[in-house]
């Protein structure tokens, strides 16, 4: 019988980890983490931060380079959604590319699928923080205004966008600087804010040329 | 325990491995999957850039695809071209199609012979061509773009706004919007299979589509279309040599468009119509209500008024385009207009509606840049920021406007100015040579600013050693009024001899008449064996002589003929007509003679057997009219010793000069002028001219061509006759007789005595000048200063009088051209008045041996204008002219010319200048009624040249204008030339102004001579369609429709030259002109569409005119009772029924034309009066020619006219292509069969819209005729020889992406 | 049981050895990912700065290549002065001399610093500039024009990014503003177009007070713009073999050097000097067996028929390590200091010079001792517009 255990037991060992032993290793995981956590959370804020930057100018130079190349302009629209459906918080976190297919009026054909900002990241509403959401300035033109109702919701979205003409230009104006600064800027909700700027002290700014449409990134 | 540790250690380490391993396996696949991302992002973008460039490179080989067609079909010298949107085609020597090269995709780009766009229609583009099965041989290149969201949404279109287009003929609706539609832009609902293209289904919804086929292009760059039922694209999956299969790479799609097809809004304006005056016209008190003619008159063009400029491309009228709106005022209208029009401002006679005088400033044009693109049309060109346009009152141009006229309008139109034959056009504008060698035109002197950009434009290879210029020179000008001396507008040959370079023109003339006219047929000179080279000369001669005789408004000025802006100086505009070796001559400004009368008067109060005898001769100058003109010649009379009465010897002198100064004489324009001024002499001062004393002293001052006094006993006596030689020389030459006119007196017996006169004017001494009354002043003008401003009683009713004069059934059947052009006329022209030819009713001149019994048998006519209180009672014509039953010449059988009867005191007559006897200008086959012109202003009409218009002095002592006077008081406060209206283009708008040379002299057989026989340059001769001037085509009875010719028309003549346009600046460059508008506007292969606008902008500015033949009491003459009415007619420019009906048809038989000297071929329908009180005209195209019955006396020059003004403004040819293209650069998915593209499956990566501008051009500086093959340099006479060589370049190129 | 859990268990000193080894292979990779996201990222801003410069290079080529004059054919007189510029008086007693080319517009490339020396606010700048017109169509409120005239110019600027970075990022604490050499694209948009500006100012007012105002940056760490215009090869010298550069000996051409004049009056004192209107070219042979005749062309009104279009970019990283918290321009990028890019034939040897001075080689002209990465955007293009003739 020992001897049967003794031959079992490391043969046992061998073939695997036991739960236990992997519950272990991650409860070892999760203290380290728990450990690191302040550090921790900081780093992931700013890869979501990261991670918006990158979707923003991924969708901004897509929808150029699809102007340009399909010869046609193409809309990129921001909307303005609760987190959940509990708050109603709403702020701009999502956006799309519309196509405006030659020889279709109207609305233009939705290219892909909404995406959303990672959670907790909003892009700031206001004229000071994001010049391309100023909408109520009698002196921007060339931004849209849209109300629709987004897959899997129930109630209509405000929607703010604009356009990139198949040149790779936008149809922003005014185009002069230092009017002609167009720029959003986007920040995690949940972190403290500056009291000089009223933005979080990290936060990303993308700046679109209302001329070439080229967008740059900048992050303090 | 060793155990128990070993496993221990193994655990812990395998631990240590799961803990390493999980994480750094997390970590390199986010490390991984990020990378890969960014990787796919980063070669998506890159992709897409190359495959944008690749759409980018198809869309420039479909743009040097075009050039190549273009090139192609219009590098062979021997073949004529003429372009239409989507076209060229070319024509060879018998005037047939060759090929046509189509400038849009298609399976087959080059067609052989004639292409009928209209039935091939359905075959370029089928019904079905939007189904979706067609996507991949079909593709609208007009598919719109549509731009914002919503009901915001707006379509741009790439080619044609469908905002601009009507949506049938005549429909006030256009496809979208609410806009009215432009002029002339309509879809045509009667071109078959067009309405089912442009019906909209599901698939289509653009209304307004332009389909064309897809060309595949291949990767070895070959190009070919997809096979309708095979789907497959010849050579698609061949293997290629490198191993790789020919797969599809991209397809293009493009149609070009004919720049010359619109309005260039560089040139174009909007034009007020002007025409020299040809009726009189109802006359108000302080011009308020003036009559349209006389407006014509006071409120001529001012200089730099190119608006108003005859064939000036500003007369081109923008508001087909942009109209004016309802509540805009004519000239507000136009100032506005002119406001965003480079280089043209309002002023001078602002759009007609002010007097020009001599005070009128030159309009000063403005600095405005010229357009660099249609678009620039939006905004003001100054001021920061520069405002919008306006399109009427306070209202601004916006983005729409220009969207859809943009199709309309152009900034870049040229058309090449070449013959049909490739080569060089000869310049209308003579120049000065004045140099040593005349063969190097650059050291010419005597060149003002716009003789200067004329010859620059007019010469070949500018820069090179031994330019080639295509104008005709002088060879000598001066640069002050009095120099005369060796001028060679003074002598029959020097322009000739001395200028080898006028020579070489002639013979290159020669040439390209001998040949058979490339898309004509036949041959000029096959048309006209026998006088080909006398027209030639005639059309040498013309320029010469009645163009550009005198600058005085430029730096330097200069001056040909003789001239003083100021008053009359001997020989003022008087040009000695120019004589070739050929024996060949022209006209010059010259008198010749018609009639001679010998007047036999009593000349002693107290003997009544006393008498004297004294030849008056009547002059005629076929070229009246402004600017006056003073005859400074030696009449030479021999054979006149020979006179008897009866046995006594009148003893008139064997030789007899009369140097006749002409400075005296009311009517120095006139055809007569000059008659009056043989009987006075000059007086150096200037101011004022004396009468000559009869007797054989010195000619200029004496009248020299008397008899001494002879006795007669009886009251009766006989006359000799005998035949007398005229020789008249120019005064500068006395001695060298320019023509010689053979006058045979036939003999006469019974010849009543004269008796002496109760009246003042015994004495001829009295009769030719001088009141009896010395208290009075002489006599000036041809009439007298009593007051009562008689004319001077040449005639008396007690003297005998006995003419010889131009015969009305002779050879020249009274066409007095052809005397004026022959150098010896001889016997058989004249005849004793009705001698041989039917008297008509009058006194015959007695036969020999008959009893005459009238005294008084002449036809001499009074050219002066007299006074109010004209008491003479002569009306027109001398005391006893023809005797009061007599028949005065009438160019128009039956017509009720004003011409009261003899012995009336008004001063209306307006009978024509026209033989007496003579009852309608008939041709040489006795039946077509012949070619007349129409006298300028008040005067009558007759058998003239219809000169140049030269009238720029702006100042005459008549308050009715300058064409009114005819020639103005020159009694110091004369005729004021200013230069305040100088223009070349407003002088001669084009060759058309040669339509009254005569074609039918045949100088050496002057027996045969074809009388009133014109050069024919419109639809609507008097003659009718019976006139020689037309084309004609075996087998086809009148005018054919088009070529080919077998006997070309006359108006090919016109091809042969060019009026370059300078002013206001150069948009005539070497050989190419801006603005010229195409008049083959049907579309290739739309031809559903219709876009006339252009050419209606063209015709548009202009009228006609036409006088009804029941109107001759009062088309010269205006009274209360019987105004004169407004002769002229805004055309109507309809498509159907109205002159570009004229179009149309060429279009539907499937044809276009190949020279703009073609509109010739077209009827100009009248439309509107131009007085809006009188009715308007109402005809339809077809029933032009009945029309036209109703209106004979419409001279042939009123009648060319119009076309005159019409013709330098349109072309055929383009030197202006834009390339409207569609390019996709495609991907073809692995499992689509090689060399097969499925649509819809397979990927279009990028996509390219846009319009490229190409551009044909010859370089300015490096021009010069070449052979075929582009390099090979030759000279105008190889027939192989073109003008060139060409180049290309891409003008730019414009992006839709709206 | 006991037995097998006192096997089982780990010891402290097992779990302490554990955790040591842990975290030390975790310090380990922490290494690893940083360096390797160091790399990654520096590459990742090579690519991007040197994909951002490409653009740029393809967008400023292609907008050049559009550049127009309009020319068209007047008249001139004796003292080469067009009719269009007089007044009506003078106009009224005009006496033409000869007809020559005429141009509204402008197009003028040269030493940056001499075309923007009196712009209202100094532009430090190096290299070559251009200025010039083309048919963009951008207006601001009339977007569909397709063709309307826009004003443009290429130049460089050094400075910080201040006056473009959006305010945010400004107020932003972190914020440093980063000083560097970036290619501007000056627009001026169809409303307010300068060129035909009348009045007092000098002609070429209309890119002298625009151009710092209404530049926008193209690019990053564009250390040299060098334009030249050329003739082709085969007119440049009597062999058919030239280098194109007697169009532009010293980059400077101005389509508005007045006709004949020796010397360009309008930038008088330049450094070097712009030319005058004449000089000599060898167009190929008249006619086969002909010998070739060399010609007086002339510079006035046209454009030029080639634009050789060079650019020298450094990526971020460089410009980090160059400028450092410095706010002036590197002396180590002080190419007209060191005499480059004023001849034109020299250009490719002044291209080598400045390849050595990124590559820090040794005894390189302005001493530079920092490896730079660096790249070279080089193109020729065809002025699509130009209509050149000889004169």
């Amino acid at each position: 019988m020992n001897r049967v255990h003794h031959q079992l037991k490391p043969h046992r060992r061998c073939a695997a980890f036991t739960l236990v032993e992997l519950l272990f290793v991650c409860v070892i995981v999760a203290v380290l983490l728990a450990v690191a956590a302040p550090l921790g959370m900081s780093v992931l804020r700013a890869s979501s931060l990261n991670r918006a930057t990158t979707m923003i100018m991924d969708e901004l130079n897509a929808a150029r380079q699809l102007a340009m190349t399909r010869n046609c302009e193409v809309e990129v629209r921001f909307y303005k959604i609760a987190a959940d459906t509990s708050t109603q918080d709403l702020q701009f976190r999502a956006f799309r590319t519309f196509v405006m297919e030659p020889g279709a009026a109207g609305q233009g054909r939705p290219q892909g699928d909404v995406r959303y900002l990672p959670e907790s990241i909003i892009i700031a509403a206001d004229g000071e923080s994001s010049t391309l959401f100023d909408y109520g300035n009698p002196n921007r033109s060339g931004l849209f205004l849209t109300k629709e109702t987004l897959p899997g919701q129930t109630t209509e979205s405000d929607g703010l966008g604009f356009v990139f003409r198949p040149s790779g230009g936008t149809n922003l104006g005014p185009i002069d600087p230092p009017e002609g600064n167009w720029f959003m800027t986007f920040f995690s909700q949940h972190e403290p804010l500056n009291p000089e700027t009223g933005i979080p002290y990290n936060f990303g700014t993308v700046q679109v040329d209302p001329v070439t449409g080229r967008a740059r990134v900048f992050r303090p | 325990m060793k155990l128990r540790s070993s496993t221990r250690r193994r655990l812990s380490r395998r631990g240590l491995a799961l803990v390493v391993v999980l994480p750094l396996i997390a970590l390199l696949t986010i490390l991984v999957v990020t990378f890969l991302a960014s990787v796919s992002t980063e070669y998506q973008s890159a992709k897409s850039q190359e495959y944008s460039s690749d759409a980018r490179m198809l869309a420039d080989s479909a743009a040097s695809m075009v050039v190549t067609q273009v090139q192609n079909a219009t590098s062979a010298p021997s073949l004529a071209w003429a372009s239409q949107p989507g076209m060229i085609r070319t024509f060879d020597a018998t005037g047939n199609a060759t090929a046509a090269y189509k400038l849009y995709s298609s399976s087959q780009m080059r067609v052989g012979g004639a292409f009928d766009p209209v039935s091939k229609l359905a075959e370029e583009v089928p019904a079905d061509w939007a189904a979706s099965t067609n996507t991949p041989l079909y593709t609208d290149l007009n598919a719109p773009v549509w731009v914002g969201r919503g009901s915001t949404a707006v379509a741009h279109y790439p080619v044609i706004h469908p905002g601009a287009v009507a949506r049938d003929h005549g429909a006030t609706e256009a496809l979208v919007g609410t806009v009215a539609p432009v002029e002339g832009c309509y879809l045509d609902s009667t071109i078959p299979s067009g309405a089912a293209i442009v019906a909209t289904s599901t698939s289509q919804t653009n209304p307004l589509p332009m389909p064309v086929r897809w060309l595949y292009v291949l990767k070895d760059g070959r190009m070919a279309v997809m096979d309708a039922t095979s789907r497959k694209v010849t050579g698609a999956g061949d293997p290629l040599p490198d191993g790789t299969l020919n797969h599809i790479v991209g397809r293009i799609a493009f149609w070009t468009d004919d720049e010359s097809c619109k309005i260039n809004l560089n040139t174009a304006s909007e034009g007020t119509f002007w025409d020299r005056p040809w009726t009189v016209s109802v006359t108000g008190s302080a011009g308020t209500s003036d009559g349209y003619e006389r407006q014509l008159a006071l409120r001529m063009p001012a200089q730099n008024e190119f608006q108003r400029y005859p064939g000036h491309p500003a007369m081109t009228c923008l508001s087909t385009v942009f109209p004016p709106l309802t509540e805009e005022s004519l000239e507000t209208y136009n100032a506005r207009i002119y406001s965003y029009i480079p280089r043209v401002v309002n002023g001078g006679s602002r759009s007609g509606t002010a007097s020009v005088t001599g005070s009128t400033l030159p309009l000063v044009t403005d600095a405005d840049r010229l357009y660099a693109s249609v678009d620039e049309l939006m905004f003001s060109t100054v001021g920061v920021p520069r405002q919008e346009n306006s399109r009427g009152a306070f209202i601004p141009f916006a983005e729409q406007d220009i969207e859809r006229t943009r199709f309309l309008l152009t900034t870049t139109s040229r058309a090449p100015e070449v013959n049909l034959f490739n080569k060089p056009r000869i310049t209308l504008w003579p120049l000065q040579a004045n140099t040593t060698d005349v063969n190097k035109p650059h050291e010419a002197v005597n060149r003002n600013a716009q003789d200067k950009l004329i010859a620059f434009c007019s010469t070949l290879g500018n820069k090179s050693a031994t330019p080639k210029p295509y104008y005709f020179q002088r060879y000598n000008t001066f640069t002050t009024s009095a120099q005369l001396a060796q001028a060679s507008s003074q002598s029959p040959i020097m322009d000739w001899d001395e200028v080898p370079r006028n020579q070489e023109l002639y013979a290159y003339l020669q040439a390209m008449t001998q040949a058979q006219i490339p898309g004509l047929g036949g041959s000029l000179q096959g048309k006209y064996p026998a006088t080909r080279d006398q027209i030639l000369t005639e059309m040498f001669d013309f320029v010469r002589s009645h163009v550009n005789t005198f600058s005085t408004a430029g730096n330097p000025a200069y001056y040909y003929a003789p001239f003083n802006p100021n008053r009359l100086i001997p020989a003022q505009s008087q040009i000695v007509p120019l004589v070739l070796p050929n024996g060949t001559r022209g006209f010059g400004r010259f008198p010749t003679v018609t009639e001679a009368a010998l007047v036999f008067y009593a000349s002693s109060d107290t003997d009544p057997t006393q008498m004297r005898a004294v030849l008056i001769l009547e002059p005629f100058n076929p070229a009246p009219g402004p600017p006056v003109w003073s005859s400074h010649v030696r009449y030479t009379v021999k054979g006149m010793d020979a006179f008897m009465a009866g046995t006594t010897p009148m003893v008139f002198p064997s030789l007899a000069g009369n140097l006749v100064t002409g400075l005296d004489g009311q009517s120095n324009a006139t055809a007569l002028t000059g008659l009056e001024q043989a009987t006075q002499y000059y007086s150096a001062s200037g101011a004022f001219t004396n009468a000559k004393v009869l007797g054989q002293g010195d000619e200029e001052t004496n009248y020299t061509f008397c008899s001494a006094d002879f006795k007669v006993n009886a009251t009766k006596f006989d006359f000799n006759g005998g035949t007398i030689t005229i020789e008249i020389a120019a005064a500068s030459s006395p001695n060298v007789p320019v023509q010689t006119l053979k006058l045979k007196f036939p003999a006469v017996t019974g010849l009543p005595r004269p008796t002496m006169s109760t009246a003042a004017y015994v004495n001829f001494d009295n009769r030719i000048a001088r009141y009896a009354n010395p208290a009075v002043k002489n006599g000036r003008f041809g009439i007298l200063e009593d007051g009562k401003h008689n004319p001077l009683p040449l005639i008396t009713n007690t003297d005998t009088v006995r003419s010889v004069e131009a015969r009305y059934g002779g050879p020249a059947k009274g066409d007095l051209r052809v005397y004026a052009s022959l150098r010896e006329v001889p016997e058989d022209y004249f005849e004793g008045h009705g001698e041989r030819d039917t008297a008509l009713g009058g006194k015959p001149y007695d036969a020999p041996g008959v009893t005459a019994e009238t005294n008084l048998v002449h036809s001499l006519r009074i050219d002066a204008q007299t006074g109010p209180g004209d008491t003479s009672n002569q009306n027109g014509f001398y005391a006893g002219s023809g005797g009061s039953g007599d028949v005065r010449g009438k160019l128009l059988p039956n017509a009720p010319y004003l011409d009261p009867n003899r012995g009336d005191n008004k001063r209306n007559s307006t009978a024509p200048v026209a033989p007496r006897g003579l009852n309608g200008a008939y041709m040489a086959d006795g039946v077509t009624l012949g070619d007349w012109d129409t006298g300028i202003g008040g005067t009558a009409d007759g058998p003239y040249i219809n000169i140049a218009d030269q009238a720029s002095a702006n100042k005459s002592q008549s308050s009715s204008g300058l064409y009114y006077a005819k020639g103005g008081y020159v009694n110091g406060a004369g005729v004021v030339e200013s230069g305040a209206s100088f223009s070349p283009n407003r002088q001669i708008a084009s060759a058309v102004a040669f339509g009254s040379l005569p074609t039918g002299i045949d100088p050496a057989r002057p027996a045969d001579a074809k009388p009133w026989q014109t050069l024919l340059f419109c639809r609507n001769p008097l003659g009718g369609d019976t006139h020689p001037g037309f084309g004609k085509q075996q087998g086809v009875t009148g005018p054919p429709a088009g070529p080919p010719y077998d006997t070309p028309p006359d108006h090919a003549f016109l091809d042969l030259f060019t009026m370059p346009i300078v002013e206001p600046y150069a948009i005539s460059d070497p050989f190419s002109t801006a603005g010229k508008v195409n008049m083959n506007y049907q579309m290739v292969p739309f031809a559903y569409v219709t876009r006339a606008t252009a050419v209606r902008a063209v015709l548009k500015s202009t009228s006609i005119m036409a006088i009804p033949a029941s109107d001759a009491g009062k088309y010269k003459y205006n009274t209360a009772a019987a105004p004169t009415p407004d002769y002229r007619y805004a055309l109507n420019l309809d498509e159907r029924e109205g002159t570009l009906a004229g179009f149309e048809r060429r279009f539907a038989a499937g044809d276009i034309f190949r020279s703009a000297s073609e509109i010739c071929d077209i009827y100009l329908v009248p439309g509107k009066s131009v007085n809006p009180a009188q009715p308007a005209a109402s005809v339809k195209y077809a029933d032009m020619a009945t029309w036209w019955k109703d209106y004979q006396l419409t001279g042939d020059n009123v009648r060319e006219q119009p076309y005159g003004h019409i013709y330098p403004r349109l072309t055929t040819k383009s030197n202006v292509f834009t390339v409207h293209v569609k390019a996709q650069a495609l991907k073809t998915l692995r499992r689509t069969t090689a060399g097969e593209f499925v649509d819809g499956r397979d990927l279009v990566t990028s996509e390219f819209r846009g319009a490229f501008i190409v551009e044909r051009y010859l370089e300015p500086n490096a021009d010069s005729l070449v052979k075929a093959d582009g390099k090979t340099s030759t000279d105008e006479l190889d027939p192989e020889g073109m003008v060139g060589p060409y180049k290309f370049r891409v003008r730019s190129v414009t992006r839709f992406a709206p | 049981m006991p037995h097998r859990r006192s096997i089982r268990a780990f010891t402290l000193v097992e779990l302490m050895l554990a955790v040591v080894v842990l975290a030390l292979v975790v310090a380990v990779v922490a290494q690893m990912t940083q360096q390797t996201s160091q790399v990654w990222k520096s590459s990742m801003g090579r690519i991007q700065s040197f994909q951002e410069a490409r653009g740029a290079f393809e967008s400023m080529t292609r907008t050049l290549s559009q550049a127009t004059l309009n020319t068209y054919y007047d008249y001139y007189d004796s003292a080469n002065r067009p009719r269009t510029v007089l007044t009506a008086a003078d106009r009224a007693a005009f006496v033409p001399q000869v007809y020559d080319r005429l141009s509204d517009l402008h197009f003028i490339s040269g030493q940056a610093r001499t075309l923007l020396a009196a712009s209202p606010q100094a532009v430090p700048t190096q290299t070559q500039a251009v200025f010039f017109q083309a048919p963009l169509g951008h207006s601001a409120a009339h977007e569909s024009l397709r063709a309307s005239l826009n004003a443009c110019g290429y130049f460089l600027k050094f400075g910080s990014d201040e006056a473009s970075v959006p305010e945010p990022v400004r107020e932003a604490a972190g914020y440093r503003p980063r000083y560097r050499y970036r290619l501007m694209e000056m627009t001026q948009r169809t409303e307010r177009l300068g060129v035909y500006q009348t009045g007092t100012g000098k002609p070429q007012d209309w890119f002298v007070n625009h151009a710092e105002a209404t530049g926008r940056v193209l690019a990053e760490n564009v250390i040299a713009l060098v334009l030249l215009p050329k003739l082709s090869p085969r007119e440049d010298s009597p062999t058919g073999k030239g280098d194109g550069v007697s169009l532009a000996p010293q980059y400077n051409y101005n389509s508005r050097v007045p006709r004949s004049a020796t010397d360009d009056a309008a930038w008088a004192g330049a450094d070097p000097s712009f030319p005058g209107d004449t000089f000599t070219t060898h167009p190929p042979a008249p006619a086969p067996g002909l010998p070739p005749q060399s010609v007086n062309a002339s510079r006035h009104h046209q454009l030029p028929p080639l634009m050789r279009v060079v650019m020298v970019v450094l990526d971020e990283a460089s410009a980090t390590r160059l400028q450092g918290d410095s706010i002036t321009s590197p002396a180590v990028l002080d190419f007209s200091g060191a005499g480059l890019f004023r001849n034109a034939a020299a250009l490719e040897a002044d291209l080598r010079a400045v390849e050595d001075i990124c590559n820090a080689e040794p005894g390189n002209l302005t001493k530079n001792t920092t490896r730079l990465t660096y790249r070279i955007f080089s193109t020729e293009i065809m002025m699509r517009e130009a209509k050149w003739s000889a004169n």
